[in-house]
């Protein structure tokens, strides 16, 4: 095997990577501020794909022009749906709430099937089969766009929750809620603009990465299951584990794919998460 | 009225009523269970086939019914299974217990299949597998696919088709979708090739939900092997033609299938820009294509247009079209809704040549049911795309297009 080879193959894997986390960061984010497992993550992105989608073939907008506004119109979606489903549920416990997300699964899968069909379908960008060539490396410009965004997304979350009033509110209600309300902070309403910000987020995300994918109802749970994988092995409610997460599964599963085959690669994250679990139960980067 | 003309009115009476009640038994009527996919992952597949059921019966009733049940006509009892193996089964049992349909056309994929087949063998109401590449495990499951050792076979014998026609093939890589269809494939291929002198350098395992093909199309391309088979699905298949695409790797002959390669909708998804790179010179593993010159395909291209204009008619339609078909002429030669019987008529099928029947340009010759439940006659296609279009080049004897082959001439 050749390092060129090698090289384009850990570049790819990063890249991915990358992507693995930038869906990881929204779950993380609502975990963080409510303790919901949002086991409907990937199917609010698949229905922010499907959105830029919509948004394309009605008005000819561009996915990339459209991300903005399926970030506004996403994270209305989220606070509202926090406010009259997902706090009166989880007023019942989080197990309830994990359960209300299992349901948004069907709905929304079902939703998409009934207003799009369940046929394949692509969205064309500016992009769109563009590649940056640096010798000997070939990288896909809507991958590298996202990827790049996933930095920059990342270090956004990162200011705003560390140097920012809101950021603090969060940080608090995560660390222990009761003295958080003893505190002054309406933790109903901090809880709904971060769920509304994590649904928001996917919504941008759906939008950056739609030309990677093909778009079918049912894509949703790969994306939840990847998320759940690199939110755990990067430790539950750390941004900065995510995102080194991400990197380590994509890069392994893209080196293992290269070397050893898809299986072996599909097999890693996997083998990954229960390393971390048996050695390191909470995380690269979780606190205990 | 007169007394008599009173008994002569009741009489009259009593013989139209007596009439009328034997006049619907006469022409039986029969219920007829289609278990497909309606919703979930192989949902658009599902419907598409079900247009293609609903087109012959509705023609079939139309002209007048099942002509040795005294016209009976058939009734659907359409079921959805979820795309989903444990619902199959249990949507299987439904129909046979409670709906008592005599026949069911489904289940669609190999998964299902192997869920349904043990239904039906307890509650002895047969049923025909659309894709389902398996060999039936019992005498009430049937399929009209090909076996997944056919398709092995087939990749196979196109190879050896490929160098009769110039082609300078002395090494293949294979990479397979990593269930028991794409092992099996993977597996018969290469021992076909092997018996060819043609040495298989590596076959490389890929899973299905696979989100970047990127690393497999690196590594085939590390093997730098003279031609590439790929098994793959749809999804799958459209990551393969994008990686090739991105890594300008498009010089090695490539074959594969079938929806990954020959699905009626690949080329919008893939666009032009990388379908031409890729799709133009591959060879596709068909079970269908428009240009195929089956009178009953063509009949059928006809009136699907004229029921669906606004529909693609792909492949799944036209296996809707081809399950229904077989089952018509069964019901004709069985002349009871005895799902036994039915049953057994279904497998007694037998089709000449261009029987206007025969749908599928898969079944070019005579073809009957083996003892298995297989069909025995069917041979794949190849076809090449030009400008988003299908074109059929191998075998020969269908063909309507001239390969292109990379490096020939």
């Amino acid at each position: 095997m050749s390092g060129e080879v090698l090289l384009q193959a850990t570049v790819q894997g990063l890249q991915m990577g990358a992507i693995y986390a930038l869906v990881a960061l929204s779950m993380t984010l609502i975990f963080s501020v409510g303790g919901l497992l949002n086991f409907a993550h990937g199917d609010f992105m698949a229905l922010a794909m499907y959105g830029a989608l919509a948004l394309y073939q009605s008005f000819a907008l561009d996915a990339y022009a459209a991300a903005p506004l399926l970030f506004f119109g996403f994270f209305l979606l989220g606070f509202l749906m926090f406010r009259r489903l997902v706090q009166p549920v989880l007023a019942a416990g989080v197990l309830a709430g994990a359960q209300l997300t299992l349901g948004l699964v069907f709905v929304q899968e079902n939703f998409l099937l009934m207003v799009f069909g369940g046929d394949y379908l692509s969205v064309p960008t500016v992009l769109s089969n563009k590649n940056l060539i640096i010798p000997p490396l070939t990288m896909p410009w809507p991958l590298l766009v996202g990827s790049l965004l996933a930095v920059v997304l990342a270090a956004i979350l990162y200011v705003v929750l560390m140097r920012t009033d809101f950021g603090r509110q969060v940080r608090a209600i995560t660390q222990n809620s009761d003295a958080a309300a003893l505190m002054g902070i309406r933790i109903d309403r901090i809880q709904a603009i971060a769920f509304g910000i994590g649904i928001g987020l996917l919504g941008l995300t759906g939008a950056i990465i739609v030309a990677q994918f093909t778009l079918t109802p049912a894509m949703g749970l790969d994306f939840t299951l990847i998320a759940l994988i690199v939110m755990v092995i990067g430790g539950l409610g750390s941004f900065a584990g995510s995102m080194i997460a991400g990197a380590i599964i994509g890069v392994s599963e893209s080196l293992g794919s290269l070397l050893y085959g898809g299986t072996v690669g599909a097999m890693i994250p996997y083998a990954i998460l229960v390393l971390v679990l048996l050695f390191r139960p909470h995380g690269l980067m979780g606190e205990h | 009225m007169s007394r008599l003309s009173r008994l002569a009115a009741v009489g009259a009476l009593a013989l139209v009523t007596g009439v009328m009640s034997v006049a619907p038994s006469f022409a039986k009527d029969i219920k007829i269970g289609v278990l497909m996919p309606r919703t979930g992952r192989y949902a658009e597949t599902g419907l598409s086939v079900v247009r293609g059921i609903e087109m012959v019966v509705k023609n079939t009733n139309d002209a007048g019914g099942i002509k040795s049940l005294g016209g009976g006509k058939i009734n659907l009892v359409i079921a959805d299974n979820g795309s989903d193996p444990t619902k199959t089964s249990l949507e299987a049992r439904r129909l046979m217990s409670e709906e008592k349909v005599s026949f069911i056309l489904g289940p669609y994929s190999t998964p299902e299949a192997q869920a349904f087949m043990p239904v039906a063998d307890r509650y002895q109401v047969g049923g025909v597998g659309l894709q389902t590449t398996l060999i039936p495990t019992t005498p009430y499951f049937s399929t009209i696919s090909i076996s997944a050792e056919g398709f092995g076979k087939a990749y196979a014998d196109a190879v050896k088709w490929l160098i009769s026609k110039g082609a300078k093939i002395g090494t293949v890589a294979i990479t397979y979708a990593n269930n028991d269809y794409g092992q099996v494939v993977s597996k018969t291929a290469a021992a076909a090739l092997a018996a060819q002198g043609i040495k298989v350098l590596e076959s490389i395992a890929v899973e299905p939900s696979v989100k970047d093909m990127t690393p497999i199309v690196l590594r085939v391309k590390s093997l730098a092997p003279d031609a590439v088979i790929s098994v793959v699905y749809f999804q799958d298949g459209v990551l393969l033609h994008k990686a090739r695409f991105n890594l300008g790797y498009t010089s090695p002959i490539w074959l594969g299938g079938s929806a990954g390669f020959s699905d009626d909708k690949l080329w919008g998804t893939l666009g032009k820009e990388v379908a031409e790179k890729t799709l133009t010179s591959s060879f596709g593993l068909a079970f269908y294509s428009a240009d195929g010159k089956l009178p009953g395909l063509k009949d059928a291209l006809q009136k699907g247009t004229a029921a669906y204009p606004d529909k693609v008619l792909d492949q799944s339609f036209m296996f809707g079209v081809q399950a229904a078909r077989f089952l018509v002429r069964a019901l004709e030669n069985a002349g009871t809704d005895d799902p036994v019987k039915v049953n057994a008529a279904f497998r007694g099928l037998k089709f000449k040549a261009g029987d206007p029947a025969i749908v599928l340009p898969i079944i070019p010759g005579d073809v009957h049911y083996a003892e298995d439940g297989t069909l025995a006659g069917t041979s794949a296609i190849f076809v090449q795309w030009k400008d988003g279009v299908k074109h059929t080049v191998y075998p020969e004897a269908v063909a309507s297009a001239k390969p292109i082959i990379e490096g020939v001439k």
